[in-house]
């Protein structure tokens, strides 16, 4: 029995190893090609692959692998990826965050890990790990463990998964079900009594929006788990498992999931109903310990050597033996998905469920050109020179046609149905024709030809739309369409920038696609041609073969590789020999390519055929963007720091766009906005910008699979450079009140001394006319007078030096009164002239002692007039009589000269204004802050002016 | 290293009565590589080892040394000396758990897998090794084949005897074990 059934499997998979096959590529880790296990993968969103591994943690953008600096040198062997957070587990129960390029080994709080991390996972503040000791869990300040002693059915923790508020862990002994029940945790136990084959549950996953979860086990393979009812559903196809130990499962969608096992194999598995249909892949000498996928439809490996990329949710091959893609020539799918194809005159079927066996179906007269599906169970070929067969794909009956005589010696180059007619297109135009039902003959409707109406005779495609309109791709005559009744045409003139069509394609939404003879596919909105240039093409090169898809994306072929055209993304994704997965060659015949019922498109290759399959989940092909770093003066800063001092202008960004599938063909372009408003278009991943000026700056950069940049991702980085501190407004502002109060003050200081020399003007005024006024006194005129009368009697000639005292003593008096100072001995000139008068009045009853340095008479300066005021005050005011003689005292320091006398009031007063001292110590005031001192001491009158 | 002489030890000495603690009476371990040049193969009687089978833990130990049966003495140094460096890890350990529940009460054949750390040349794997074990009259009998990579343990080979030494070594375990009295 048992041997029977190995028997039946070995058969099974001789079968399933044939079937299509993805396309791969593998990684090395390192230049040195020296393998490097890699324990976890994950796909940051939009980002990187990042990777644990034996020698640490990498990330991978498509083309490079890059390393995170970890001096402790310990095995990284879990790895998650939270909003653009990685957390990392290490081997020896370590974790930590990457964070500016190097790993920051987190404090944990609590319970601590002393083992290896088998899985981490981190939702915002939650973290949870696996270990082979039990499952931490850590949140903000809390920490919890749990094991076989809270409750745990093992101690040995693979992963958990969280399913709707219940969170599941895999274990050696079952899965654990941790659920909250008021305000305890339940623990449910799945093992062998429900149904489990296997008591080591190595992965749980969830179909996503479900309350099911795919189980993968050590040796019993996959089941799934209802958590509804906790049940375990278990395949038939999955007894024996014959794939090993399952490392992990990715689950696709509701119905498919992908299985990496320990030893060679990838499976894929789809769910149908209560069965599960197994397709596995086989990878010689292979280790798979993670699975994961990026949302360019690529899945990726975790290997024992490396990294692998699987193409296997958008493209596959089918791999033939013998297969010579010179002088294929036509192709075609049936209803049953056998694809037809023809070389010469020989007719091929290969069927495309689960064989890559095929075989010569028929032999024709003459070399086939065209293969058209007429309907369920016949097949309409055209060939060269011998017009048009009919094959009954049912009996493998060919029936030639015969009985319209212009093609009974045809070249046929294309044939359509439309509205139950069947175009044939050859070398002079285009018949429509009716086909009767046991498909022997063909009924001539119309000839559509260049005289009818046609742009060109030669018709490269017919392609009919659902409205019943004829698309036809022509030589010479840009596209044609006929709708029953007319022709458009649309050529060089009016919107194709070529004449020469090749195919022709209508999605379906009804909008055609054309290929030309030139680098460029055109989509037809319904009135325009819009032309998309394909950058890998010269112009020289030739769109050879087009076909829209089920997702409304294209898939174009010509010698330079094969491209697919995303649509609502409006970039290329290229197939060729730089993907490394030998695609090369593809066939420069017309129109070879065929759509099958599932929808998935066949092209032909060196190899056999690629497969481009229908994608069960949306994919986005449009490169990512990272700013990685940024340097200030070649010293890399954070990202988060934005502002600069003014000097700090010299700033370094290095960028990296992440394109998995084609990471040769990115465009990248950056604008520095307030530095230079245009898009720079560059290719390499660094720019520098020096001596930027002060403002505010936002750095963008784009990538693009095409450099025409209709879509791209962008990543942005703004920053404020600070302007020098002398032109900063607080400065600016301090300097300005600096200047405003000093000037003010200065004005002020300015006023104010114009209004004290106004005042000092003023104030001489007033003493010089209060001088003049004295010394015109009738008092002192008439003694003066008298005195002189006496003396002209007595002595003439004293009388003369009389006379010339009191005129010279006029004439200083009035050459001093309007200077601010004099010199001392100026000012004794006047007394003494003052005094030989007054003296010759009072005779020996006035005298006067000067006792003053000699040096001071012509050093120091004093106020004009002033102590001949003072002299003449002190004979004004006392009595001077040979009883009671007055002499006047003059002294002086360095600061002042005092005047006294001893008072002997007069018993009559001279008239007098009282004038006399104020006006000195008002003008002193306004020319010297020193003071002007007199009074009484010791019945002597004391006056002390400030010598200056 | 401590962790695992503990548990050792730790299953040893338990004197617990109502533990089914089982020891190896007599025991045999056979290793052979096939290279392409040369076949060597040796073995040792010198197997230690418990089985706890209410806790489902076991451990074994065998030392490096008490291997025999190559091909020379020349043979046997090198296996010592070069490969496996007995003089600083003198003992080959295997100590884990048994997934499958066995039952001793009853006579019967089970296949088991036994899931723990593997320790030789001082590198330990986490490996899950499977066993036959078959209940007679409450003896348990243990069989087991499984292959250890050298590469895993850090074993390296000079190139030169490169084609002498395959890189995988079949070993093959037989015990008996009687219960502890």
């Amino acid at each position: 029995m048992r041997s029977f059934l190995l028997g039946i499997f070995t058969v099974l998979l001789c079968i399933y190893a044939k079937a299509q096959v993805p396309f791969h590529k593998e990684f090395w880790l390192n230049d040195s090609n020296v393998p490097i296990r890699v324990n976890d993968i994950c796909y940051q969103q939009n980002g990187y692959i990042w990777l644990a591994t034996e020698a640490g943690v990498f990330y991978f953008d498509g083309k490079k692998f890059n390393t995170i600096e970890d001096n402790r040198k310990i095995s990284a062997t879990a790895i998650v990826a939270d909003n653009g957070k990685l957390c990392v587990g290490f081997k020896d129960g370590s974790i930590g965050f990457v964070e500016n390029g190097s790993i920051q080994i987190k404090k944990l709080k609590g319970v601590q890990i002393h083992s290896a991390i088998n899985s981490i996972k981190h939702s915002g503040p939650l973290t949870e790990v696996s270990t082979e000791e039990g499952f931490f869990l850590f949140a903000a300040d809390l920490s919890n463990k749990l094991s076989k002693q809270q409750g745990l059915s093992d101690d040995y923790v693979y992963a958990d998964e969280l399913v709707n508020d219940k969170m599941l862990l895999a274990t050696d002994n079952g899965i654990n079900i941790l659920e909250r029940k008021n305000k305890s945790i339940k623990i449910d136990k799945i093992n062998s009594d429900n149904g489990l084959t296997d008591e080591i549950v190595r992965v749980i996953k969830q179909i996503q929006g479900t309350d099911m979860v795919w189980i993968g086990t050590q040796e019993g393979g996959i089941s799934i788990l209802h958590l509804n009812n906790k049940n375990v559903q278990n395949f038939i196809s999955c007894k024996p498992w014959a794939w090993g130990q399952v490392n992990d499962i990715l689950p696709i969608g509701k119905d498919e999931a992908w299985i990496a096992t320990e030893r060679n194999y990838l499976l894929k598995v789809i769910l149908e109903g209560n069965s599960l249909n197994i397709t596995p892949y086989t990878f010689e000498g292979v280790a798979f310990r993670k699975l994961i996928k990026d949302k360019a439809g690529n899945m990726w490996a975790a290997t024992n050597d490396g990294l692998m990329l699987i193409t296997g949710l958008y493209a596959s091959k089918i791999e033939l033996d013998n297969f010579q893609l010179k002088k294929l020539a036509a192709m075609i799918c049936d209803q049953q998905n056998h694809l037809w194809f023809a070389r010469e005159n020989k007719l091929f079927q290969l069927p495309l469920s689960c064989s890559n066996h095929y075989e010569v179906k028929a032999i024709l007269p003459a070399e086939i050109t065209c293969l058209h599906l007429g309907d369920n169970s016949h097949l309409w070929i055209g060939t060269l020179g011998k017009g048009v067969f009919s094959y009954n794909l049912l009996n493998g009956k060919l029936q030639k046609i015969n009985n319209i005589p212009d093609l009974a010696h045809g070249h046929i180059l294309n044939i359509e149905s439309s509205r139950n007619n069947l175009w044939i297109a050859s070398l002079n135009g285009v018949d429509e024709t009716n086909p009767n039902i046991a498909f022997d003959s063909l009924k001539l409707i119309r000839h559509h030809s260049k005289s009818s109406g046609m742009s060109s005779d030669y018709i490269y495609q017919l392609a009919s739309d659902n409205k019943g309109n004829m698309w036809m791709a022509t030589d010479g005559g840009g596209v044609c369409v006929f709708d029953g009744k007319n022709y458009k045409h649309w050529n060089s003139k009016n919107g194709l920038k070529e004449n020469v069509v090749y195919c022709i394609s209508i999605d379906n939404k009804g909008t055609a696609w054309a290929g030309t003879i030139s680098n460029a596919i055109y989509r037809y909105n319904g009135k325009n041609w819009h032309r998309f240039p394909i950058s890998e093409m010269t112009p020289r090169d030739n769109v050879t073969a087009l076909k829209t898809d089920a997702d409304g994306n294209v898939i174009i072929v010509s010698e330079k590789g094969v491209f697919q055209w995303f649509q609502r993304e409006k970039q290329y994704r290229t197939y060729n020999t730089k993907l490394g997965m030998d695609i090369d060659t593809t066939s420069t015949a017309l129109n070879l390519i065929a759509t099958d019922n599932n929808m998935n498109t066949y092209i032909p290759f060196e190899h056999g055929f690629i497969v481009f399959n229908k994608l069960k989940v949306p994919i986005r092909i449009t490169p990512d963007i990272q700013i990685n770093a940024i340097k200030l003066e070649n010293e890399r800063i954070s990202k988060s720091r934005n502002d600069f001092s003014a000097y700090e202008n010299h700033l370094t960004f290095t960028f990296s766009a992440i394109n998995f599938s084609n990471p040769e063909k990115i465009f990248y372009r950056y604008q520095l906005s307030s530095y230079n408003n245009n898009w720079v278009y560059t290719n390499d991943n660094e720019v520098s910008f020096s001596k930027l000026a002060p403002g505010n700056y936002k750095f963008k950069i784009q990538a693009s699979l095409s450099n025409n940049f209709i879509q791209f991702s962008e990543d942005e980085y703004s920053f404020k450079i600070s302007k020098p501190f002398y032109v900063q407004i607080w400065f600016v502002l301090g300097l300005a009140f600096l200047i405003f109060s000093f000037g003010y003050y200065y004005q002020r200081i300015r006023n104010l001394q114009t209004e004290k020399m106004a005042l000092l003007q003023k104030e001489r005024m007033i003493f010089e006319y209060e001088q003049l006024k004295s010394q015109v006194n009738p008092h002192f005129l008439f003694n003066s007078l008298n005195t002189l009368v006496s003396l002209i009697e007595m002595d003439a000639d004293t009388a003369v030096e009389y006379t010339v005292h009191l005129s010279d003593l006029y004439r200083k008096m009035i050459s001093f009164r309007d200077r601010d100072f004099i010199a001392l001995v100026e000012e004794f000139e006047i007394i003494d002239n003052y005094m030989f008068i007054q003296k010759s009045r009072f005779g020996d009853a006035l005298s006067m002692e000067v006792n003053i340095p000699e040096s001071f008479f012509k050093t120091k300066k004093i106020v004009p007039l002033a102590l001949q005021l003072l002299v003449e005050n002190a004979i004004k005011h006392n009595v001077v009589s040979k009883s009671n003689p007055l002499t006047i005292y003059i002294e002086a320091n360095e600061q002042h000269i005092t005047i006294h006398n001893e008072i002997h009031p007069k018993i009559s007063k001279e008239k007098s204004a009282g004038l006399g001292l104020i006006n000195i110590h008002r003008r002193y005031s306004l020319l010297t802050n020193q003071k002007v001192n007199y009074g009484i001491e010791n019945n002597r009158f004391v006056v002390s002016l400030p010598l200056l | 290293m401590r962790i695992l002489l503990s548990l050792f030890l730790f299953i040893t000495c338990n004197q617990d009565l109502y533990a089914q603690v089982f020891r190896i009476k007599n025991g045999h371990v056979y290793f052979h590589s096939e290279a392409t040049k040369e076949l060597v193969s040796a073995s040792s009687n010198d197997i230690s080892g418990v089985i706890d089978i209410s806790k489902k833990l076991f451990a074994f130990r065998v030392p490096l040394v008490s291997f025999f049966g190559f091909n020379n003495p020349l043979q046997q140094e090198h296996f010592n000396e070069n490969y496996m460096e007995s003089e600083l890890y003198p003992d080959a350990f295997f100590v884990g758990k048994i997934i499958e529940n066995v039952d001793v009460n009853f006579d019967s054949e089970y296949i088991i897998r036994a899931k723990g750390k593997l320790k030789i040349h001082g590198v330990e794997q986490e490996r899950i090794i499977k066993a036959i074990v078959s209940i007679k009259n409450r003896v348990i009998n243990v069989h087991s084949d499984f292959p250890v990579l050298l590469a895993d343990y850090n074993i390296k080979i000079p190139r030169i005897v490169y084609e002498k030494i395959a890189t995988e070594v079949s070993v093959t375990v037989n015990a008996v074990f009687e219960k502890k009295k």
